[in-house]
């Protein structure tokens, strides 16, 4: 269990999520169409009926955080994620969005390579070597399992394409 | 097609020799990912799916099962020889498989274990047989409004039964249902949160946000905190089972595949509480009560064959209704949805022959699973020995070009990246993931036979309680939500008095020190 | 080691980046199917590929990419490079009824330049074997005398299916089609033919190798089919022989597209391809127990068709007020 404050937040925080949903996400992002006989058919009703939904168990969420027994002092779980942690996962997800955008320019092969040692790097190093090994092995495997056993035709990139 | 000439039909594609190599392969495979401290089963499915499409349907959904039946063991070996569980079900097997190992004696658990396991899965098996087909065939009457029914009803155990918090549970599965309407509407073709995307058109593709959301969070927690594996491996000792222990053994074996096969059929329990509730009840009632948790065999035994007994009925629901019991199967109707084959009554019609092919090849993996287990137990040593800061690397290469290779694009690898965020989210902010995923999948089943109900009945609510089927669902989830809630109820109320105990406790010492 | 693996590798790639301007094709050509695996497009696609592997000097990489009816896939090709390194299994849902119908769709069908249609297959209008309705008179009979208990499944809003159903009902002279009938949306073909078999509706129609198995089964009664000749394997009156020829518009179709900037040079080389593929007797055999016609367009005649197609289901569509915003 988290601590009365997190799980408070937590609860606030399910309860913005389903207000977004109502008021912004369902009336501009669903289309409905003119001609809807029944409200029960339309496109919105499903995504409305779960965003109240959201809204009422972010309410209870709340409640029961505020109300109920807190766990006791030192035996709540923490949050705290500690500077170098922090840091370790914002440059692992920026490092996806690279990945991301990589694939279609570098292509799949090259760019698992690169992902591959960078997070070796990024997680301390340890078995460069091996590692830096497994990271030109493991892709070059894949993308020859897949493009030549399976049929799939794996991004290639623009710069260096494999056979 | 009879049932006879099926059978014919499904023992002519079993009795190749590609359908019993890919069910060894899966079965080797997945002992082994199971056997890696930090993958799980799930893990290993899940990784494995994207492999199956270049096969033939009834290799590649044996391959998979292989690999969930050998996961399921493979989790046991480091269970009993490093105490960290490879898969959450293997819990219960630590409790004295562990002390056992200590005790010197790590083979003679594992020798138990396996035997437990292949004797459990060869129950549940025969009842996925036997059960299946005749469920299928009364499912056959099933339309819109008694599938929608069944669905409530699936849903309502599946978010009761996940977990610490009730109410996080219904979060997790309300997102899962949200995302789920992503992409065109089923009625009326419209666009549902596209954003004018052509590729959110389609919907969030499923295998991208199973993979994104079991494996990515993984790699963060390992990303966040590198760390060395710990535990020191025990030595084996004597690898193997006297016929006296397992004789003894015996009744709490059989006992537990049948209490895994009752859970197991029921969609949303899944392998832990069985294996959990076996081992409780044989330590009620085994004559060496005292000895359970210091490293009773039997305790090994019980916990291993509810753990088990699960597996092949959990394919009961997946099967004959379509609907996945835990989040292993839901991954296993993915490799179904690949080929085209929807699970569910409609199957046994058209597929009969691939449905006795399944069965045929389910009863011999026990078998092979025997022959694989045992080498495996000896070959863990080289397992633990995988650097987990070179195999989490290396699980993200295989979700990457797992997921593309699914639908050809890319852009899913986006989404299992945006998935693996949020997963990690839930993790760190205790939300369980299995409802999320479950409720993605029987999502829009809920919701379109909801709407093609009102359709079919021009908009009159009566067709929800049309017939038998429907009031017999209606009544399970009433009965489901009673015994949900008071559940709840009795739970808080004992965490309350263990609380103020310890508090008065707490308080007794302070004046005794005072 | 790992230097010499590296080496190994770059020269390997370096071995076949070799001269950049020769003649097409040089490299794989990824073909996208823009709908699933055992769907009518994705069986056409594969019997033609068997042949084509052997004629065009690279391999033929087929990808699906399904979503949306079709849509996701076309998309991705519309926007691929036009060096005729990707090309698509263009179908009647994605290329003519998807158009005829969505007002916001993200493609148009002249965003394609297309080499050739080379199958028609046509459309089978069934019930389910122990209907009371035995032929088309009753069920338009039903329909006119219970409006609102005649349910028709279909695969999803803008195919084939939900199309035809209204076409058909609409030829018959049933005056609100898709009032007087339930139109029913099924996730997928094989749903809406289950839909059918086991009785939540009523009737169906769609290609005939979609319901070729069920008719053999003695699952479903085809009543009706649009070829102008009997069609083998069904035993139903043609809609001409019921008096309404205009019908034969509706039939599902496949062929092969690029991206509107397609290259001459690709073109052309597709088009001698195809003519020689679509002999092979294999693909012939396979392509005949499903019930489809091998029949080569030439581009011109390929857009002339897709185009006239179009016009026609756009007509009902506006007709019917069908369209979907």
């Amino acid at each position: 269990m988290l601590s009365r404050r997190d799980e408070t937040l937590i609860g606030l925080g399910i309860m913005a999520l389903a207000v977004f949903l109502l008021a912004y996400m369902v009336p501009n992002w669903i289309v409905a169409p003119r001609s809807v006989r029944l409200i029960f058919l339309s496109p919105m009703f499903w995504p409305n009926i779960l965003g109240w939904v959201l809204l009422v168990l972010g309410g209870l969420l709340t409640l029961r955080a505020l109300l109920g027994t807190a766990p006791p002092e030192g035996q709540a779980d923490s949050l705290a994620i500690s500077g170098p942690e922090g840091l370790r996962l914002v440059v692992m997800t920026a490092m996806l969005v690279v990945i991301f955008f990589a694939i279609p320019v570098l292509g799949m092969v090259w760019t698992s390579m690169l992902a591959f040692v960078a997070t070796v790097l990024l997680t301390g190093g340890k078995r460069l070597v091996l590692g830096v090994l497994v990271a030109v092995v493991l892709p070059l495997a894949l993308y020859f399992f897949f493009s030549k056993v399976a049929g799939v035709s794996i991004p290639q990139g623009d710069f260096v394409r494999l056979p | 097609m009879s049932f006879f000439e099926a059978l014919a039909a499904g023992f002519g594609l079993v009795a190749q020799w590609e359908s019993l190599f890919f069910l060894a392969l899966g079965i080797a495979v997945g002992v082994f990912a199971g056997a890696i401290p930090g993958m799980s089963a799930t893990m290993a499915v899940a990784l494995t799916l994207p492999f199956t499409f270049a096969l033939d349907p009834i290799f590649g959904i044996l391959l998979l099962l292989g690999v969930y039946k050998g996961g399921i063991f493979g989790g046991s070996i480091p269970a009993i020889l490093i105490r960290t569980p490879g898969t959450p079900a293997s819990s219960a097997t630590a409790l004295d498989g562990y002390p056992m190992a200590e005790q010197g004696k790590a083979g003679k658990a594992l020798g138990m274990a396996l035997y437990a396991s292949c004797i459990a899965d060869f129950v549940s098996n025969i009842a996925l047989i036997v059960f299946a087909g005749w469920l299928a065939q009364f499912a056959m009457n099933f339309g819109p409004p008694e599938f929608f029914t069944l669905i409530v009803f699936s849903l309502t155990i599946i978010a009761g039964v996940s977990g610490d918090s009730l109410t996080k549970g219904i979060v997790s599965a309300v997102i899962g249902l949200l995302l789920a309407t992503v992409g065109l509407d089923l009625i009326f073709g419209t666009n549902r949160f596209t954003f004018g995307n052509a590729n959110l058109m389609g919907g969030l593709n499923f295998i991208a946000v199973l993979i994104g959301l079991f494996a990515l969070p993984e790699i963060f927690a390992h990303v966040r905190l590198p760390r060395e594996r710990d535990g020191k491996v025990r030595g084996l000792g004597h690898v193997g089972v006297a016929f006296d222990e397992l004789k003894r053994c015996f009744k709490s074996i059989f006992r537990g595949s049948l209490i895994g096969v009752f859970m197991g059929s029921i969609p949303g329990i899944g392998a832990a509480p069985s294996a959990f509730l076996s081992y409780s009840e044989a330590r009620r009632t085994s004559p060496n009560q005292a000895n359970f948790g210091k490293g009773e065999i039997e305790g090994v035994a019980a916990a291993e064959a509810g753990n088990n007994g699960v597996a092949g009925a959990t394919l009961i629901p997946l099967l004959s209704l379509g609907i996945p019991g835990d989040v292993i199967t839901a991954i296993i109707i993915g490799a179904f949805m690949v080929h085209d084959l929807q699970p569910g009554p409609m199957l046994f019609q058209t597929h009969a022959d691939i449905i006795y092919a399944l069965f045929i090849g389910l009863i011999v993996s026990s078998v092979l699973l025997f022959f694989i287990g045992s080498v495996a137990i000896r070959g863990f040593r080289y397992v633990a020995d995988i650097p987990p800061n070179l195999l989490f690397p290396s699980v993200l290469v295989l979700c990457i070009f797992g997921v593309y290779a699914v639908n050809n694009s890319a852009f899913d690898v986006g989404v299992m990246f945006a998935m693996g965020l949020l997963g990690y989210a839930m993790v760190l902010l205790r939300f369980p993931p299995a409802p999320f995923l479950i409720a993605f999948i029987l999502g829009p089943l809920l919701e379109n036979n909801f709407r093609q109900s009102l359709l079919m009945s021009q908009g009159a609510p009566e067709i929800f309680t049309r017939g038998p089927i429907t009031w017999t669902f209606w009544a399970l989830t009433l009965l489901a939500l009673a015994f949900i809630i008071r559940t709840t109820v009795s739970n808080a109320r004992l965490k309350r008095r263990l609380r103020e105990e310890s508090r008065r406790h707490g308080e007794g010492q302070d004046e005794a020190t005072g | 080691m790992k230097r010499k693996i590296i080496a190994a590798a770059l020269g390997a790639t370096a071995l076949v980046t070799g001269p950049a301007l020769a003649e097409y094709p040089e490299r794989p050509i990824q073909m996208v199917i823009p709908y699933g695996t055992g769907g009518a497009t994705d069986l056409s696609a594969r019997a033609l590929s068997n042949p084509l592997g052997e004629i065009v000097p690279e391999p033929i990489v087929l990808s699906n990419r399904t979503g949306a009816g079709g849509a996701t896939g076309s998309v991705s090709v519309r926007d691929a490079d036009g060096d005729g390194y990707t090309l698509l299994f263009a179908r009647v849902g994605s290329h003519s009824v998807n158009p005829a119908m969505k007002a916001t769709l993200p493609y148009t069908i002249d965003e394609f330049r297309y080499v050739g249609v080379y199958e028609i297959n046509p459309v089978v209008c069934a019930v389910a074997e122990d209907s009371d309705i035995e032929s088309m008179d009753d069920l338009i009979a039903r329909v006119n005398e219970a409006p609102g208990t005649v349910l028709f499944s279909s695969s999803g809003v803008g195919s084939l299916l939900h199309l035809a159903g209204a076409m058909v009902l609409d030829a018959f002279g049933v005056e609100n089609p898709l009032e007087d009938a339930i139109h029913l949306p099924m996730d997928g073909g094989g749903a809406a033919a289950t839909a059918v078999l086991q009785g939540t509706a009523t009737f169906i129609c769609t290609n005939s190798s979609a319901l070729a198995s069920f008719v053999q089964n003695e699952q479903l009664n085809p009543i009706m089919v649009t070829t102008p000749e009997p069609l083998e394997g069904f035993d139903a009156p043609t809609a001409r022989e019921l008096g309404h020829p205009e019908l034969e518009q509706l039939v599902g179709w496949t062929g092969i597209a690029g991206p509107a900037d397609l290259t001459d040079e690709a073109a052309s080389a597709w088009e001698g391809w195809l003519a020689e593929a679509v002999q092979d007797e294999g693909f012939l055999d396979f392509m005949d127990q499903a019930g489809s016609q091998v029949d080569l367009m030439s581009p011109e005649e390929s857009v002339e068709f897709i185009n006239g197609q179009y016009e026609t289901f756009r007509e009902l569509v506006v007709e019917l007020d069908m369209e979907v915003e």
